[in-house]
């Protein structure tokens, strides 16, 4: 285990009135470790788009509306993020890729969330705690992501 | 700020601007999809959505342009995009919307390239 030098967390109720509040927190950790860049933008958007597929389909058709708990840690130059359920297992990382030009071309409205999760973040894993809990862990490399930018502004 | 603020700033001969202030995320698209949908019914297909105020646009609100684009082109309409602002063009640029979308800078010019 590394360094820890940043943890912040946050649980709420799975209602998408909470997000604005979840990006705030992300937001403000990603500004910490990528400055102004549009880095920050990208994680925020990455851990948006898997808080509101678990906002809107984990509890489904349960009695209660559930919670969702989010992790953000840097840990050495890992920006890590944890998405953390209660609702159906639901693996995340096992949904196939979609073509993405011809979804837009055919006005496809959904579907985006897991592909723009993949195209920002470095790393992805989903893990089961059986009966328990769903866990999606996201990571973007802090070194990784300085050195993409600088390619962005060459 | 409102979590999302959307103003028709004129309707005439089929052709709508709507200015829209606010975030477009998985808890407000709905009402933009409701507008567009009400304006696509009304038979007014040629939209100028300015983004300028947008803050933040998630895959949710990308998505209401994306459906609205295909069914106003379906009927030869169009729908063209005033300039977003760094963020959401970001988000338009990993989604490659930008591939169906116009995008222009004044609500003025928009109008004029929807005028046919």
């Amino acid at each position: 285990m590394g360094t820890i030098r940043y943890e912040k967390e946050m649980t709420c109720k799975c209602d998408t009135k909470n997000l604005a509040e979840i990006r705030k927190m992300i937001r403000n950790a990603a500004t910490e470790f990528f400055g102004d860049s549009m880095v920050v933008g990208k994680v925020t958007l990455a851990v948006d788009e898997a808080v509101a597929n678990v906002m809107e389909h984990a509890y489904t058709g349960m009695a209660e509306v559930g919670y969702v708990h989010v992790l953000v840690r840097v840990e050495d130059l890992d920006f890590i993020v944890k998405v953390i359920d209660e609702g159906k297992k639901f693996d995340t990382t096992s949904m196939a890729s979609i073509d993405i030009r011809e979804a837009v071309k055919n006005g496809q409205k959904n579907g985006y969330g897991i592909y723009l999760i993949r195209q920002v973040m470095d790393e992805i894993h989903y893990n089961y705690v059986k009966d328990i809990k769903n866990e999606l862990c996201m990571i973007k490399k802090i070194e990784n992501a300085t050195a993409d930018e600088a390619e962005e502004v060459d | 700020m409102a979590e999302l603020e959307l103003d028709i700033v004129s309707k005439d001969n089929g052709i709508a601007v709507i200015r829209l202030e606010g975030f477009l995320d998985a808890h407000t698209f709905e009402k933009l999809d409701n507008v567009l949908q009400d304006l696509l019914e009304e038979k007014v297909v040629n939209i100028a959505v300015n983004l300028s105020d947008v803050e933040y646009i998630s895959s949710a609100g990308a998505g209401v342009f994306i459906g609205a684009m295909a069914q106003a082109q379906e009927v030869d309409g169009n729908i063209i995009l005033v300039n977003p602002t760094a963020n959401v063009h970001e988000v338009f640029d990993l989604l490659g919307v930008s591939q169906i979308f116009t995008i222009l800078d004044t609500d003025e010019a928009a109008v004029k390239a929807l005028t046919r």
